[in-house]
């Protein structure tokens, strides 16, 4: 699915992955922990194609082909995935009409027949009950007066309405509480498949007690300096990320 | 006779003293007409030394000027009125202008009669009884002086006290024909105390015709008045569009005007307003969009002279190719005229590289307790908006599209009628090329 070799990427001048290597195969979860400022959100960005990180070095493979090479809305109509850590507000641009011009860009793209709003309809109405998605929310511009919860949520409601083969989850965990964080694993389980990956970021292991990941990778100063099973993760909460901080300086 | 100075006079200046020169001498409105010629003669065409046109030299973007308007043949004028359809989803009555002329086979005022009574301003041109200079000084105004030189006709309309207009009214200006002229309109509109209406105003005409329109809109509103006017300038991609509103304000009014500004080669729409009586709020605001070489200016003035008034103008720009827009707000806080609370903001999207936008708010407070402020921004697409409307399939331009109508519709829903709204998001939607989404 993804093959990520010696990735060096930049942000003005200053690098930030400094020699990922990572390997996803078809249906596994990988979890990427790391203290802050190890450029988790970094590698999530340049998997998603935002413009203002520079690939200096590697190389980025999606299912064969060079991920890097793609713009970020091709991306999305092949199949990636990102769950913002910080979901945009988008004043004016009402939730509905995005997620039906989203869903009909990708369809169009792949030479799929557009949804009609009937279908389309029937597709949220189905989608958005087990996330707690209220129709209040599809009523109002794209995360404009949602809460934080809500704003993950709606993440996690696209990415099943848009069913992509590789999510890239960055800190999908960080300000919810106890409940929020059940349903948004919830829906991030009844997800899971053998044609789709993930890539769960977190800074706490919290999350996988939920998405329960079947490799853990470490990361520091821009590389990945560990990789586990999932009992990694335990180790790591118990003893925190102060081995890794000074390990690759 | 004293010796006047000789000013150098413009090609567009020659051939205006030369048509002026040609209107009929038996005209009653002569002395009147010719006050207000002489008045724009002495200072000439707007320039770029001249404050107030720092950024809309006439002079520069005004080279010719076309001879008056002929009077358009019936089929002519049926078929430029088909044009003019910004409000075509409305029920709306319609009084309706051809080249500058009433046409009342094509006008409808059905179901207003007992609300509204309207005369044609050319029947008051024609008996001398036209009242050309009582809102403005024409010195202090080009577009208001040209317009009492060659004011042909217009709607004088006056909304009765306590009148409920059952549908909005429509004043609608067409061009019609392929040759050049000059249409000069005078709408003169008093609104009654405690009336309630909406008055839309379109202004359209063929594309590749160098026709010039100058249009001024003087407006009485009467004490406890709502009154909602929304005017649609869509004229063709080579025509001069001159606008002028005037309103004066009673007291306790609600007034809610909007400038939608699409078309043209050149427009500026000035409003001048004015509060006359206390406890009165308005809500100004307007959205323009330019393209190709398109230069777009709007141009207010509010003045407080009176106390316990508001004033919140909310405009907003986006200017594509190698358009240019300009925005001139003045707010005037006349001494006593305490308890103000007057806002204004402006903001533009620059969408290529060669568009341009200026923007000038301007303060005179000169009085101590008052909440006055202004905003202005210039910029580009959100960058952050874009990139996550992208990471979801969208593509650049239509994800770029969805945020221009986005940042447009905050102005448009300024509206408080729902199918105004949706008709001018409508035009707004279709100069994008985006397509209407139902749910």
């Amino acid at each position: 699915m993804l093959e990520i070799k010696n990735l060096h990427v930049e942000v003005d001048g200053k690098t930030i992955l400094n020699g990922i290597d990572l390997t996803v195969n078809d249906g596994e979860v990988h979890a990427i922990m790391g203290p802050n400022g190890s450029g988790k959100s970094t590698l999530s960005y340049v998997l998603a194609g935002k413009d203002e990180y520079e690939v200096t070095e590697g190389s980025v493979t999606y299912k064969g082909e060079d991920l890097l090479e793609m713009a970020p809305d091709e991306r999305a109509v092949a199949g990636v995935f990102l769950a913002f850590q910080y979901p945009v507000e988008v004043p004016g641009v009402g939730t509905m009409t995005f997620l039906r011009t989203a869903l009909n860009a990708q369809r169009k793209a792949r030479g799929e027949p557009e949804l009609s709003t009937p279908a389309f309809m029937k597709l949220v109405k189905e989608t958005s009950g087990h996330l707690q998605i209220t129709q209040d929310m599809l009523r109002r511009p794209l995360n404009v007066g949602f809460s934080g919860g809500e704003k993950k949520r709606n993440e996690i409601f696209q990415m099943a309405l848009l069913e992509p083969k590789l999510c890239v989850m960055d800190e999908t965990d960080s300000g919810l509480d106890i409940d929020a964080l059940r349903i948004v694993a919830d829906g991030v389980n009844a997800l899971r498949s053998p044609q789709r990956s993930f890539l769960v970021i977190t800074h706490y292991q919290r999350l996988l007690n939920y998405i329960v990941p079947d490799v853990v990778h470490v990361m520091s100063k821009g590389r990945v300096v560990r990789s586990g099973g999932k009992e990694l993760a335990l180790e790591l909460e118990e003893r925190g990320y102060a081995d890794y901080a000074s390990e690759a300086a | 006779m004293t010796q006047q100075p000789t000013r150098i006079r413009t090609k567009a200046e020659e051939a205006l003293a030369t048509y002026f020169a040609a209107l009929p001498s038996d005209d009653p409105m002569r002395e009147t007409r010719a006050d207000a010629f002489n008045a724009f003669m002495a200072e000439g065409l707007p320039h770029r030394r001249i404050e107030d046109w720092k950024y809309t030299d006439l002079r520069s973007l005004m080279r010719e000027v076309p001879a008056p308007a002929h009077p358009a043949g019936a089929e002519a004028a049926r078929a430029a009125l088909q044009r003019a359809d910004a409000f075509a989803t409305l029920d709306r009555a319609r009084i309706v202008f051809v080249n500058g002329q009433f046409v009342p086979p094509l006008s409808d005022m059905a179901g207003l009669e007992g609300d509204v009574e309207f005369a044609s301003l050319g029947r008051f041109l024609m008996d001398g009884g036209a009242i050309l200079d009582r809102m403005l000084d024409p010195a202090e105004a080009p577009i208001f002086a040209l317009n009492s030189a060659f004011v042909h006709d217009g709607a004088v309309l006056r909304i009765r006290d306590g009148a409920k207009l059952s549908r909005p009214l429509e004043l609608v200006s067409v061009y019609a024909g392929e040759a050049p002229g000059l249409q000069t309109l005078r709408h003169q509109i008093s609104v009654g105390a405690e009336a309630e209406a909406t008055i839309l105003h379109t202004v359209s005409g063929p594309d590749g015709v160098g026709y010039h329109t100058n249009v001024v809109t003087e407006m009485q509103v009467g004490d406890g008045a709502r009154l909602s006017f929304v005017s649609a300038q869509e004229e063709g991609d080579e025509a001069i569009h001159l606008s002028l509103l005037v309103p004066r304000l009673g007291a306790n009014v609600h007034f809610a005007p909007f400038l939608f500004n699409i078309g043209s080669r050149v427009a500026r729409n000035e409003i001048r307003m004015a509060f006359e009586g206390e406890h009165s709020e308005v809500s100004l605001a307007g959205a323009t969009l330019g393209k190709r070489r398109q230069h777009l200016d709007t141009t207010l003035v509010v003045n407080h002279s009176v106390p316990n008034c508001g004033g919140h103008e909310y405009f907003k720009s986006a200017m594509d190719d190698e358009s240019q827009g300009v925005f001139q707000g003045k707010i005037i806080v006349e001494p006593g005229a305490q308890k103000t609370d007057s806002k204004m903001m402006s903001r533009a999207l620059l969408l290529s590289e060669m568009a341009s936008f200026s923007n000038k708010p301007e303060l005179e407070i000169f009085a101590d307790d008052v909440v006055c402020g202004h905003g202005a921004t210039c910029g580009r697409i959100d960058e952050q908006m874009l990139f996550f409307l992208r990471s979801r399939g969208i593509g650049k331009e239509e994800a770029e599209r969805m945020l221009v109508l986005a940042f447009l519709a905050e102005a448009i829903e300024q509206i408080d009628d729902a199918a105004i709204v949706a008709a001018l998001e409508a035009r707004t939607r279709s100069w994008l090329g985006l397509e209407a989404m139902e749910f």
